[in-house]
Protein backbone atom coordinates (compact mmCIF):
# COMPACT_ATOMS: atom_id res chain seq x y z
CA UNK A 1 0.00 0.00 0.00
CA UNK A 2 1.31 3.23 -1.01
CA UNK A 3 1.64 6.06 1.80
CA UNK A 4 1.06 9.85 1.21
CA UNK A 5 1.93 12.48 3.58
CA UNK A 6 -1.43 15.50 3.39
CA UNK A 7 -0.42 18.44 4.40
CA UNK A 8 -2.50 21.36 4.62
CA UNK A 9 -3.74 23.96 6.90
CA UNK A 10 -7.57 23.50 6.44
CA UNK A 11 -8.11 20.91 8.58
CA UNK A 12 -11.32 20.14 6.78
CA UNK A 13 -10.22 19.80 3.18
CA UNK A 14 -6.95 17.77 4.92
CA UNK A 15 -8.91 15.44 6.11
CA UNK A 16 -11.63 14.60 3.68
CA UNK A 17 -8.54 14.41 1.12
CA UNK A 18 -7.55 11.25 3.43
CA UNK A 19 -10.57 9.65 3.79
CA UNK A 20 -10.66 10.20 -0.44
CA UNK A 21 -7.19 8.63 -0.59
CA UNK A 22 -7.73 6.22 1.88
CA UNK A 23 -10.93 4.98 -0.27
CA UNK A 24 -9.06 4.93 -3.14
CA UNK A 25 -6.91 2.30 -1.19
CA UNK A 26 -3.89 4.49 -0.07
CA UNK A 27 -2.46 4.69 3.67
CA UNK A 28 -2.69 8.30 3.92
CA UNK A 29 -1.50 10.87 7.19
CA UNK A 30 -2.81 14.07 7.49
CA UNK A 31 -1.00 17.36 8.70
CA UNK A 32 -1.73 20.78 9.55
CA UNK A 33 1.39 22.43 8.96
CA UNK A 34 4.89 22.06 7.68
CA UNK A 35 6.31 21.56 11.27
CA UNK A 36 3.74 18.27 11.99
CA UNK A 37 4.68 17.31 8.05
CA UNK A 38 8.15 16.93 8.93
CA UNK A 39 8.01 14.82 12.11
CA UNK A 40 5.63 12.60 10.29
CA UNK A 41 8.11 12.20 7.92
CA UNK A 42 11.01 11.64 10.58
CA UNK A 43 8.95 8.70 12.10
CA UNK A 44 7.50 7.26 9.23
CA UNK A 45 8.27 6.33 5.55
CA UNK A 46 6.42 7.89 2.72
CA UNK A 47 6.31 7.44 -1.00
CA UNK A 48 4.76 10.92 -1.86
CA UNK A 49 3.89 14.43 -0.35
CA UNK A 50 0.78 16.10 -1.10
CA UNK A 51 0.97 20.13 0.02
CA UNK A 52 -0.87 22.75 0.08
CA UNK A 53 1.13 25.77 -1.34
CA UNK A 54 0.56 28.85 1.34
CA UNK A 55 0.87 28.27 4.89
CA UNK A 56 0.92 29.65 7.82
CA UNK A 57 4.77 29.68 8.55
CA UNK A 58 6.78 27.20 6.16
CA UNK A 59 4.93 27.51 2.62
CA UNK A 60 4.63 24.14 0.72
CA UNK A 61 7.53 24.77 -1.85
CA UNK A 62 9.66 25.64 1.46
CA UNK A 63 8.11 22.46 2.76
CA UNK A 64 9.19 20.45 -0.57
CA UNK A 65 12.76 22.50 -0.11
CA UNK A 66 13.30 20.83 3.75
CA UNK A 67 12.37 17.16 2.54
CA UNK A 68 14.51 17.48 -0.38
CA UNK A 69 17.68 18.38 1.95
CA UNK A 70 17.03 14.89 3.19
CA UNK A 71 15.55 12.94 0.26
CA UNK A 72 16.33 14.51 -2.73
CA UNK A 73 14.20 13.70 -5.45
CA UNK A 74 10.98 12.89 -3.43
CA UNK A 75 8.04 13.08 -5.52
CA UNK A 76 5.91 16.73 -3.94
CA UNK A 77 2.49 17.77 -5.46
CA UNK A 78 1.64 21.17 -4.17
CA UNK A 79 -2.32 22.37 -4.58
CA UNK A 80 -2.33 25.59 -4.54
CA UNK A 81 -5.09 28.50 -5.34
CA UNK A 82 -2.62 31.10 -6.05
CA UNK A 83 -1.68 29.84 -9.98
CA UNK A 84 1.20 27.86 -11.17
CA UNK A 85 3.85 26.58 -8.79
CA UNK A 86 6.83 26.15 -10.77
CA UNK A 87 9.67 25.34 -8.87
CA UNK A 88 12.74 22.32 -8.99
CA UNK A 89 11.47 20.94 -6.05
CA UNK A 90 7.92 20.32 -6.98
CA UNK A 91 6.51 17.36 -9.34
CA UNK A 92 3.22 18.44 -10.18
CA UNK A 93 0.81 21.63 -9.25
CA UNK A 94 -2.84 21.56 -9.34
CA UNK A 95 -5.55 24.02 -8.81
CA UNK A 96 -7.82 24.03 -5.35
CA UNK A 97 -10.66 24.70 -7.79
CA UNK A 98 -10.30 21.14 -9.71
CA UNK A 99 -8.81 19.18 -6.79
CA UNK A 100 -11.17 15.95 -7.23
CA UNK A 101 -10.75 13.45 -9.48
CA UNK A 102 -7.32 15.31 -10.91
CA UNK A 103 -5.18 15.05 -7.68
CA UNK A 104 -5.53 11.29 -7.67
CA UNK A 105 -4.73 10.75 -11.61
CA UNK A 106 -1.38 13.60 -10.59
CA UNK A 107 -0.97 10.67 -7.28
CA UNK A 108 -0.73 7.79 -10.00
CA UNK A 109 0.74 9.49 -12.51
CA UNK A 110 3.64 10.43 -9.76
CA UNK A 111 3.79 7.41 -8.13
CA UNK A 112 4.13 5.07 -11.57
CA UNK A 113 7.30 7.71 -12.59
CA UNK A 114 8.87 6.98 -9.29
CA UNK A 115 8.56 3.06 -9.16
CA UNK A 116 9.64 2.96 -12.98
CA UNK A 117 13.09 4.92 -11.87
CA UNK A 118 13.20 2.98 -9.09
CA UNK A 119 12.93 -0.33 -11.36
CA UNK A 120 15.65 1.13 -13.61
CA UNK A 121 17.81 1.75 -10.51
CA UNK A 122 17.61 -1.51 -9.51
CA UNK A 123 18.90 -2.59 -12.96
CA UNK B 1 -35.88 -42.22 26.86
CA UNK B 2 -37.55 -38.53 26.94
CA UNK B 3 -41.19 -37.98 26.36
CA UNK B 4 -42.54 -36.05 24.13
CA UNK B 5 -44.74 -32.99 24.89
CA UNK B 6 -47.54 -34.47 24.06
CA UNK B 7 -47.48 -38.07 25.51
CA UNK B 8 -46.60 -36.32 28.80
CA UNK B 9 -49.74 -34.02 28.48
CA UNK B 10 -51.17 -37.22 27.94
CA UNK B 11 -49.79 -39.18 31.14
CA UNK B 12 -50.48 -35.95 33.55
CA UNK B 13 -54.33 -35.52 31.91
CA UNK B 14 -54.91 -39.68 33.14
CA UNK B 15 -53.40 -39.24 36.80
CA UNK B 16 -54.77 -35.66 37.11
CA UNK B 17 -56.61 -36.93 40.35
CA UNK B 18 -53.86 -38.63 42.25
CA UNK B 19 -50.64 -36.46 41.39
CA UNK B 20 -49.24 -32.87 42.41
CA UNK B 21 -50.60 -31.30 39.13
CA UNK B 22 -54.28 -31.68 40.83
CA UNK B 23 -55.89 -28.59 39.27
CA UNK B 24 -53.81 -27.70 36.61
CA UNK B 25 -55.20 -28.10 32.81
CA UNK B 26 -53.93 -30.44 30.06
CA UNK B 27 -53.58 -27.18 28.08
CA UNK B 28 -51.79 -25.05 30.90
CA UNK B 29 -49.26 -28.01 31.01
CA UNK B 30 -48.93 -27.82 27.19
CA UNK B 31 -48.17 -24.75 26.78
CA UNK B 32 -45.76 -24.22 30.29
CA UNK B 33 -43.69 -26.70 28.49
CA UNK B 34 -43.87 -25.61 24.56
CA UNK B 35 -40.45 -24.54 23.63
CA UNK B 36 -39.58 -21.69 20.26
CA UNK B 37 -36.67 -23.81 18.63
CA UNK B 38 -36.67 -20.57 16.45
CA UNK B 39 -35.94 -18.00 18.74
CA UNK B 40 -32.39 -16.26 19.09
CA UNK B 41 -30.16 -15.44 21.64
CA UNK B 42 -29.85 -11.54 22.53
CA UNK B 43 -26.19 -11.36 21.21
CA UNK B 44 -27.36 -13.30 17.70
CA UNK B 45 -30.88 -10.80 17.76
CA UNK B 46 -28.49 -7.77 17.81
CA UNK B 47 -26.26 -9.70 15.08
CA UNK B 48 -29.26 -10.19 12.74
CA UNK B 49 -30.47 -6.74 13.12
CA UNK B 50 -26.97 -5.40 12.29
CA UNK B 51 -27.27 -7.21 9.11
CA UNK B 52 -30.88 -6.31 8.60
CA UNK B 53 -30.26 -2.71 9.15
CA UNK B 54 -27.03 -3.08 6.35
CA UNK B 55 -28.35 -5.09 4.00
CA UNK B 56 -30.90 -5.21 1.42
CA UNK B 57 -32.61 -7.55 -0.10
CA UNK B 58 -31.01 -10.77 0.63
CA UNK B 59 -32.99 -12.07 3.59
CA UNK B 60 -31.88 -15.97 2.71
CA UNK B 61 -28.33 -14.47 3.13
CA UNK B 62 -28.72 -12.85 6.43
CA UNK B 63 -30.73 -15.78 7.52
CA UNK B 64 -27.85 -18.18 6.80
CA UNK B 65 -25.46 -16.37 8.39
CA UNK B 66 -27.67 -15.88 11.28
CA UNK B 67 -28.01 -19.83 11.97
CA UNK B 68 -24.37 -20.44 11.68
CA UNK B 69 -23.43 -17.72 13.94
CA UNK B 70 -26.10 -18.83 16.63
CA UNK B 71 -24.39 -22.33 16.30
CA UNK B 72 -21.06 -21.28 17.21
CA UNK B 73 -22.07 -18.46 20.21
CA UNK B 74 -23.54 -21.95 21.65
CA UNK B 75 -20.50 -23.84 21.07
CA UNK B 76 -22.57 -26.31 19.08
CA UNK B 77 -21.02 -26.30 15.89
CA UNK B 78 -20.17 -29.44 14.56
CA UNK B 79 -16.53 -30.39 16.13
CA UNK B 80 -13.47 -30.67 13.49
CA UNK B 81 -15.56 -28.85 10.72
CA UNK B 82 -15.46 -25.15 10.05
CA UNK B 83 -18.07 -23.13 11.79
CA UNK B 84 -20.31 -22.83 8.42
CA UNK B 85 -19.74 -23.25 4.76
CA UNK B 86 -21.84 -21.00 2.65
CA UNK B 87 -21.90 -20.34 -1.28
CA UNK B 88 -23.13 -17.78 -2.28
CA UNK B 89 -24.48 -17.46 -5.99
CA UNK B 90 -26.02 -14.71 -7.98
CA UNK B 91 -25.69 -11.83 -10.57
CA UNK B 92 -22.56 -9.25 -10.14
CA UNK B 93 -23.83 -6.38 -7.89
CA UNK B 94 -26.24 -8.02 -5.78
CA UNK B 95 -23.94 -7.70 -2.81
CA UNK B 96 -22.20 -10.95 -2.11
CA UNK B 97 -18.79 -9.76 -0.82
CA UNK B 98 -20.36 -6.93 0.87
CA UNK B 99 -22.22 -9.42 3.17
CA UNK B 100 -19.27 -10.87 3.97
CA UNK B 101 -17.85 -7.01 4.88
CA UNK B 102 -21.02 -6.18 7.25
CA UNK B 103 -20.84 -9.35 8.67
CA UNK B 104 -16.76 -8.25 9.52
CA UNK B 105 -18.02 -4.89 10.48
CA UNK B 106 -20.92 -6.65 13.21
CA UNK B 107 -18.54 -9.06 14.49
CA UNK B 108 -15.49 -6.85 14.34
CA UNK B 109 -16.23 -3.07 13.95
CA UNK B 110 -14.36 -3.69 10.69
CA UNK B 111 -15.25 -4.10 7.35
CA UNK B 112 -12.04 -5.31 6.41
CA UNK B 113 -11.67 -7.75 9.34
CA UNK B 114 -11.93 -11.23 6.89
CA UNK B 115 -9.18 -13.08 5.17
CA UNK B 116 -10.52 -12.47 1.13
CA UNK B 117 -8.46 -15.31 -0.85
CA UNK B 118 -9.49 -14.27 -4.78
CA UNK B 119 -9.53 -17.55 -6.54
CA UNK B 120 -8.32 -15.32 -10.10
CA UNK B 121 -5.19 -15.23 -8.46
CA UNK B 122 -5.07 -18.81 -8.21
CA UNK B 123 -5.41 -20.22 -11.76
CA UNK B 124 -1.97 -22.14 -12.28
CA UNK B 125 -0.96 -24.75 -9.60
CA UNK B 126 2.25 -23.54 -8.51
CA UNK B 127 -0.19 -20.20 -7.49
CA UNK B 128 -0.58 -22.32 -4.23
CA UNK B 129 2.27 -21.68 -2.80
CA UNK B 130 0.80 -17.91 -2.08
CA UNK B 131 -1.77 -19.60 0.37
CA UNK B 132 0.23 -22.36 2.26
CA UNK B 133 3.83 -21.02 1.46
CA UNK B 134 6.46 -23.02 -0.39
CA UNK B 135 8.09 -26.35 1.13
CA UNK B 136 11.87 -25.90 2.57
CA UNK B 137 14.48 -26.18 0.01
CA UNK B 138 12.57 -24.24 -2.90
CA UNK B 139 14.73 -20.90 -3.55
CA UNK B 140 13.17 -18.23 -2.09
CA UNK B 141 10.98 -20.35 -0.10
CA UNK B 142 11.41 -17.73 2.97
CA UNK B 143 10.32 -14.84 0.72
CA UNK B 144 7.04 -16.80 -0.12
CA UNK B 145 5.20 -16.25 3.59
CA UNK B 146 1.85 -18.33 3.51
CA UNK B 147 -1.91 -16.48 3.71
CA UNK B 148 -3.21 -18.67 5.46
CA UNK B 149 -1.21 -19.28 8.74
CA UNK B 150 -2.80 -19.89 12.00
CA UNK B 151 -1.80 -16.14 13.04
CA UNK B 152 -3.77 -14.76 10.33
CA UNK B 153 -6.51 -16.56 11.20
CA UNK B 154 -6.54 -14.93 14.26
CA UNK B 155 -5.60 -12.01 13.92
CA UNK B 156 -8.83 -10.14 14.17
CA UNK B 157 -10.06 -12.43 17.24
CA UNK B 158 -11.06 -10.57 20.09
CA UNK B 159 -11.68 -11.82 23.36
CA UNK B 160 -15.38 -12.32 22.61
CA UNK B 161 -15.44 -13.25 19.11
CA UNK B 162 -12.70 -15.71 18.25
CA UNK B 163 -13.87 -16.53 15.11
CA UNK B 164 -12.28 -16.30 11.42
CA UNK B 165 -13.83 -15.46 8.18
CA UNK B 166 -12.65 -16.62 5.03
CA UNK B 167 -13.98 -15.75 1.70
CA UNK B 168 -13.06 -17.57 -1.42
CA UNK B 169 -13.96 -15.31 -3.67
CA UNK B 170 -14.92 -16.58 -7.44
CA UNK B 171 -14.41 -19.74 -6.34
CA UNK B 172 -15.29 -21.43 -9.71
CA UNK B 173 -11.97 -19.87 -10.71
CA UNK B 174 -9.78 -22.03 -8.69
CA UNK B 175 -7.06 -23.95 -9.80
CA UNK B 176 -7.14 -28.35 -9.56
CA UNK B 177 -4.30 -27.88 -6.59
CA UNK B 178 -6.98 -24.91 -4.84
CA UNK B 179 -9.69 -27.06 -5.15
CA UNK B 180 -8.13 -30.35 -3.60
CA UNK B 181 -6.74 -27.92 -0.87
CA UNK B 182 -10.26 -26.84 -0.20
CA UNK B 183 -12.19 -29.87 -0.21
CA UNK B 184 -9.95 -30.41 2.53
CA UNK B 185 -10.80 -27.05 4.35
CA UNK B 186 -14.08 -27.34 4.29
CA UNK B 187 -14.45 -30.94 5.43
CA UNK B 188 -11.73 -31.34 7.60
CA UNK B 189 -11.06 -27.56 8.81
CA UNK B 190 -7.46 -28.59 8.66
CA UNK B 191 -4.63 -27.30 6.02
CA UNK B 192 -1.19 -28.01 6.02
CA UNK B 193 1.26 -25.38 4.82
CA UNK B 194 4.43 -26.09 2.86
CA UNK B 195 6.59 -26.03 6.19
CA UNK B 196 4.50 -29.24 6.98
CA UNK B 197 2.64 -27.12 9.82
CA UNK B 198 -0.96 -27.85 10.71
CA UNK B 199 -3.88 -24.95 10.43
CA UNK B 200 -6.77 -25.29 12.56
CA UNK B 201 -9.73 -23.91 10.49
CA UNK B 202 -12.70 -25.05 12.75
CA UNK B 203 -13.23 -21.34 13.79
CA UNK B 204 -14.26 -20.41 10.47
CA UNK B 205 -17.07 -19.33 8.72
CA UNK B 206 -15.98 -19.77 5.12
CA UNK B 207 -17.82 -18.36 2.37
CA UNK B 208 -17.75 -19.05 -1.09
CA UNK B 209 -19.13 -16.76 -3.75
CA UNK B 210 -19.43 -17.42 -7.59
CA UNK B 211 -20.55 -15.89 -10.66
CA UNK B 212 -21.76 -19.05 -12.57
CA UNK B 213 -24.20 -19.22 -14.54
CA UNK B 214 -23.46 -15.13 -15.41
CA UNK B 215 -24.14 -14.95 -18.48
CA UNK B 216 -27.36 -16.81 -18.45
CA UNK B 217 -28.18 -14.76 -15.62
CA UNK B 218 -27.20 -11.60 -17.82
CA UNK B 219 -29.81 -12.82 -20.70
CA UNK B 220 -32.89 -12.97 -18.38
CA UNK B 221 -31.85 -9.75 -16.76
CA UNK B 222 -31.71 -8.17 -20.52
CA UNK B 223 -34.99 -10.15 -21.76
CA UNK B 224 -33.33 -12.87 -24.24
CA UNK B 225 -31.44 -12.92 -27.18
CA UNK B 226 -31.89 -11.06 -30.40
CA UNK B 227 -33.12 -7.27 -31.88
CA UNK B 228 -35.89 -7.06 -29.60
CA UNK B 229 -34.91 -7.32 -26.35
CA UNK B 230 -36.94 -5.62 -23.40
CA UNK B 231 -36.12 -3.93 -20.17
CA UNK B 232 -36.70 -6.93 -17.20
CA UNK B 233 -39.10 -6.37 -15.06
CA UNK B 234 -37.85 -7.67 -11.77
CA UNK B 235 -40.12 -9.80 -9.81
CA UNK B 236 -40.61 -13.09 -7.77
CA UNK B 237 -40.44 -15.73 -11.20
CA UNK B 238 -37.34 -13.83 -12.45
CA UNK B 239 -35.70 -14.19 -8.90
CA UNK B 240 -36.91 -17.85 -9.43
CA UNK B 241 -35.45 -18.57 -12.79
CA UNK B 242 -32.26 -16.69 -11.72
CA UNK B 243 -32.03 -18.55 -8.56
CA UNK B 244 -32.61 -21.93 -10.74
CA UNK B 245 -30.48 -20.82 -13.44
CA UNK B 246 -27.28 -20.29 -10.61
CA UNK B 247 -28.25 -23.39 -8.85
CA UNK B 248 -28.11 -25.75 -11.96
CA UNK B 249 -25.15 -23.96 -13.31
CA UNK B 250 -23.02 -24.65 -10.07
CA UNK B 251 -24.17 -28.49 -10.20
CA UNK B 252 -22.77 -28.90 -13.59
CA UNK B 253 -19.66 -26.86 -12.76
CA UNK B 254 -18.86 -28.08 -9.23
CA UNK B 255 -18.44 -31.73 -7.92
CA UNK B 256 -20.95 -33.52 -5.58
CA UNK B 257 -18.34 -34.02 -3.12
CA UNK B 258 -17.89 -30.33 -2.94
CA UNK B 259 -21.59 -29.59 -3.20
CA UNK B 260 -22.11 -31.90 -0.69
CA UNK B 261 -20.15 -30.00 2.15
CA UNK B 262 -22.02 -26.63 1.81
CA UNK B 263 -23.95 -26.28 4.48
CA UNK B 264 -25.76 -23.56 2.42
CA UNK B 265 -26.27 -22.24 -1.05
CA UNK B 266 -27.56 -18.88 -1.61
CA UNK B 267 -28.91 -16.94 -3.98
CA UNK B 268 -28.73 -13.62 -4.10
CA UNK B 269 -31.39 -11.87 -5.34
CA UNK B 270 -31.53 -9.35 -8.14
CA UNK B 271 -32.40 -6.11 -6.48
CA UNK B 272 -36.01 -4.36 -6.98
CA UNK B 273 -35.89 -0.38 -7.87
CA UNK B 274 -37.31 0.16 -4.30
CA UNK B 275 -34.23 -2.00 -3.21
CA UNK B 276 -32.09 0.10 -4.73
CA UNK B 277 -33.10 2.95 -3.56
CA UNK B 278 -32.73 1.50 -0.20
CA UNK B 279 -29.17 0.85 -1.29
CA UNK B 280 -28.70 4.56 -2.40
CA UNK B 281 -30.03 5.87 1.09
CA UNK B 282 -27.68 3.56 3.25
CA UNK B 283 -24.63 4.23 1.00
CA UNK B 284 -25.57 8.59 1.51
CA UNK B 285 -25.52 7.99 5.14
CA UNK B 286 -22.15 6.07 4.85
CA UNK B 287 -21.03 9.20 2.72
CA UNK B 288 -22.19 11.31 5.79
CA UNK B 289 -21.00 9.45 8.32
CA UNK B 290 -17.84 9.59 6.89
CA UNK B 291 -17.76 13.05 6.45
CA UNK B 292 -18.21 13.49 9.79
CA UNK B 293 -15.59 10.87 11.16
CA UNK B 294 -12.97 12.41 9.14
CA UNK B 295 -13.69 15.46 10.51
CA UNK B 296 -14.78 15.37 13.62
CA UNK B 297 -16.39 18.09 14.99
CA UNK B 298 -15.80 20.34 12.55
CA UNK B 299 -18.22 18.72 10.12
CA UNK B 300 -20.75 19.95 7.45
CA UNK B 301 -23.89 17.85 6.45
CA UNK B 302 -25.66 17.61 3.19
CA UNK B 303 -28.76 16.46 1.49
CA UNK B 304 -29.95 15.02 -1.54
CA UNK B 305 -33.47 16.30 -3.07
CA UNK B 306 -35.48 13.44 -4.94
CA UNK B 307 -34.32 14.65 -8.31
CA UNK B 308 -30.92 14.45 -7.37
CA UNK B 309 -31.41 10.60 -5.69
CA UNK B 310 -32.95 9.45 -8.87
CA UNK B 311 -30.14 10.51 -11.20
CA UNK B 312 -27.64 9.11 -8.92
CA UNK B 313 -29.58 5.48 -9.26
CA UNK B 314 -30.07 5.73 -13.09
CA UNK B 315 -26.32 6.34 -13.27
CA UNK B 316 -24.92 4.02 -10.14
CA UNK B 317 -27.93 1.10 -11.01
CA UNK B 318 -28.75 -1.07 -13.58
CA UNK B 319 -30.51 -4.49 -14.30
CA UNK B 320 -27.23 -6.37 -15.61
CA UNK B 321 -24.67 -4.80 -12.87
CA UNK B 322 -26.76 -4.15 -10.08
CA UNK B 323 -25.75 -1.67 -7.31
CA UNK B 324 -21.97 -2.47 -7.97
CA UNK B 325 -21.43 1.29 -9.70
CA UNK B 326 -23.51 3.36 -7.07
CA UNK B 327 -20.47 3.33 -4.85
CA UNK B 328 -18.35 4.85 -7.58
CA UNK B 329 -21.17 7.63 -8.85
CA UNK B 330 -21.78 8.88 -4.98
CA UNK B 331 -17.86 8.91 -4.76
CA UNK B 332 -17.45 10.66 -8.05
CA UNK B 333 -20.32 13.13 -7.71
CA UNK B 334 -21.14 13.45 -4.53
CA UNK B 335 -17.79 13.40 -1.94
CA UNK B 336 -15.09 14.49 -4.89
CA UNK B 337 -17.49 17.59 -5.33
CA UNK B 338 -17.82 18.01 -2.06
CA UNK B 339 -14.02 18.09 -1.02
CA UNK B 340 -13.90 20.66 -3.99
CA UNK B 341 -16.10 22.80 -2.56
CA UNK B 342 -14.06 22.36 0.91
CA UNK B 343 -10.97 22.92 -1.23
CA UNK B 344 -12.57 26.57 -2.16
CA UNK B 345 -13.51 28.02 0.94
CA UNK B 346 -17.25 27.68 -0.50
CA UNK B 347 -17.70 24.95 2.17
CA UNK B 348 -17.62 25.70 6.27
CA UNK B 349 -18.25 24.03 9.66
CA UNK B 350 -21.53 24.00 10.59
CA UNK B 351 -22.73 24.72 6.51
CA UNK B 352 -25.89 22.21 5.25
CA UNK B 353 -24.97 21.35 1.46
CA UNK B 354 -28.39 21.47 -0.75
CA UNK B 355 -27.97 18.86 -3.91
CA UNK B 356 -30.28 18.99 -6.32
CA UNK B 357 -30.46 18.67 -10.96
CA UNK B 358 -29.55 21.39 -12.97
CA UNK B 359 -31.64 22.26 -15.35
CA UNK B 360 -29.55 20.95 -17.69
CA UNK B 361 -28.63 17.46 -15.84
CA UNK B 362 -25.68 16.95 -13.88
CA UNK B 363 -25.70 17.80 -10.35
CA UNK B 364 -25.86 21.22 -8.77
CA UNK B 365 -24.55 22.19 -5.50
CA UNK B 366 -25.89 25.12 -3.03
CA UNK B 367 -25.58 26.28 0.40
CA UNK B 368 -29.23 25.81 2.40
CA UNK B 369 -30.75 29.01 4.43
CA UNK B 370 -29.26 29.65 8.18
CA UNK B 371 -32.36 28.76 9.29
CA UNK B 372 -32.32 24.89 7.62
CA UNK B 373 -28.90 24.94 8.99
CA UNK B 374 -29.86 25.07 12.23
CA UNK B 375 -32.44 22.30 11.96
CA UNK B 376 -29.83 20.22 10.59
CA UNK B 377 -27.24 21.11 13.30
CA UNK B 378 -30.07 20.14 16.17
CA UNK B 379 -31.00 16.96 14.33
Amino acid sequence: MKRILVVDDNEMLCRLACDILRVEGYRAVPATNAAEALEAFEKEEFDLLVTDFVMPGMSGVELAQAIHDKSPGFPVIVMTAYGPVECEHVKLWLPKEYLFPRLLEKIRLCLAEAETKLAKVEK
Amino acid sequence: MSLGVSEKAENAAMSDESNSHAGTSVQELVDARALDATRHGEATRDFEAFLRSRIVGQDAAIEAVTELYQMFLVGMAPPDRPVGNLLFLGPTGSGKTYVVEVVAEALFGNSHAFIKVDCAEFQEHHEISKLIGSPPGYIGHLHTPALLTQEALSRWHTDKTKLTLLLFDEVEKASEALWQLLLGILDKASLTLGDNSHVDLSQCLIFMTSNLGATEMSNLAEGGMGFATQATVVDTSFDEKISRTATEAARRKFSPEFMNRLDKVVVFKTLRPEQLEQVLELELVKVQQRITRAVGQNHFTFRCTQEAKRWLLKEGTDPKYGARHLKRVIERNIVYALANLVATGQVASGDCIDISMKPDGGLSFSKAAAVARTQSAAE
